[in-house]
């Protein structure tokens, strides 16, 4: 259907995926990807739908932990494997929403800041 | 009786350009082909894209009876009230169409492509919808306030009473 022909690819994705590509290539990041909280995939990364709803189950699971412990609300999630690889899980919210940045490293790091830069980059621009 | 059916929702100019002013920065985030915003029996209330009038016309009732039939499958599985389906989408190869309840009498309706991600879809969808409620609460608010005092014309439907009166006469003679 001619309505459907030539739709170009939103500003939003292509503003995205340079944020998260600026994080994915560091050395000591194996992947990335942004997901809903409820584990639908935002970026086009090969493996986005499978990251997402990944992290999407990891999320909900520690939410419930939390609460069943009586411990308020969970904003992170960190599995670690062998050779030193781990998996970061971060909340976050935009306007309201509520999204899920997943990171694996591939090394030993002091990960923090390194996701609250992008993370403060995601924010920034879809906020706008 | 629903205040949907016997007085629909109506919006002022300013509360019209506001929505309109958030169907376009909804279909440029996600470069959206069709954007609109109807009630649930089906009126087209406000559009943006690149079908033609008479065919979004056409599309908000189909969208809206399919939202319909897709919110009487959840009741009849027991989802009621907050459980209820809230949102819809139809999947296809070339283009998909997400559709989601703006509170209980309006919907909005996007078409998007794989140009775009149903996760940021979703986003910028609920991003809008939040938008949209806050504008539905004060044509709410409006319309209980016009039912509470009527004017002078509710419930005087002058020409309704001459069509009546001359319809009496007419069979009494």
């Amino acid at each position: 259907m001619s309505m459907f022909n030539n739709i170009r690819v939103p500003q939003t994705i292509a503003a995205l995926g340079t944020i998260l590509a600026d994080l994915a290539d560091q050395s000591v990041v194996a992947s990335v990807s942004l997901a809903t909280a409820d584990g639908v995939a935002i970026d086009t990364a090969p493996m986005a739908s499978r990251t997402a709803a990944a992290a999407g189950f990891l999320c909900t699971a520690a939410q419930q932990t939390f609460t069943l412990l009586g411990l308020g609300e969970s904003t992170e999630v960190v599995i670690y494997g062998p050779n030193d690889l781990f998996l970061v899980s971060r909340l976050f919210t935009i306007r309201g929403s509520r999204l899920v940045l997943t990171v694996v490293f591939n090394q030993p790091i002091s990960y923090k800041r390194l996701l609250a830069h992008t993370i403060r980059s995601i924010q920034r621009m879809m906020e706008q | 009786m629903n205040d949907l059916h016997t007085r629909p929702l109506s919006f002022a100019a300013e509360q019209q350009q506001e929505i309109d002013r958030l169907l376009l920065r909804l279909a440029d985030k996600i470069s959206a082909p069709l954007v609109l915003v109807a009630d649930v029996s089906g009126r087209l209330i406000l559009y943006r894209g690149r079908l033609s009038s008479s065919q979004s016309t056409a599309l908000a009732a189909l969208a809206a009876g399919s939202f319909a039939a897709g919110t009487e499958i959840g009741h009849f599985l027991g989802l009621r009230g907050k459980n209820a389906f809230r949102h819809q989408l139809n999947e296809g190869a070339a283009a998909n169409l997400y559709t989601l309840g703006v509170g209980q009498e309006l919907l909005l309706v996007i078409a998007f492509t794989g140009q775009t991600t149903l996760g940021l879809v979703r986003v910028y969808a609920e991003q809008t919808q939040r938008e949209l409620m806050k504008i539905v609460q004060v044509a709410s608010q409006q319309r209980d306030l016009e039912i509470a005092n009527p004017t002078p014309m509710d419930g005087k439907d002058e020409f309704g009473n001459q069509v009546r009166q001359q319809l009496d006469d007419l069979f009494s003679l």
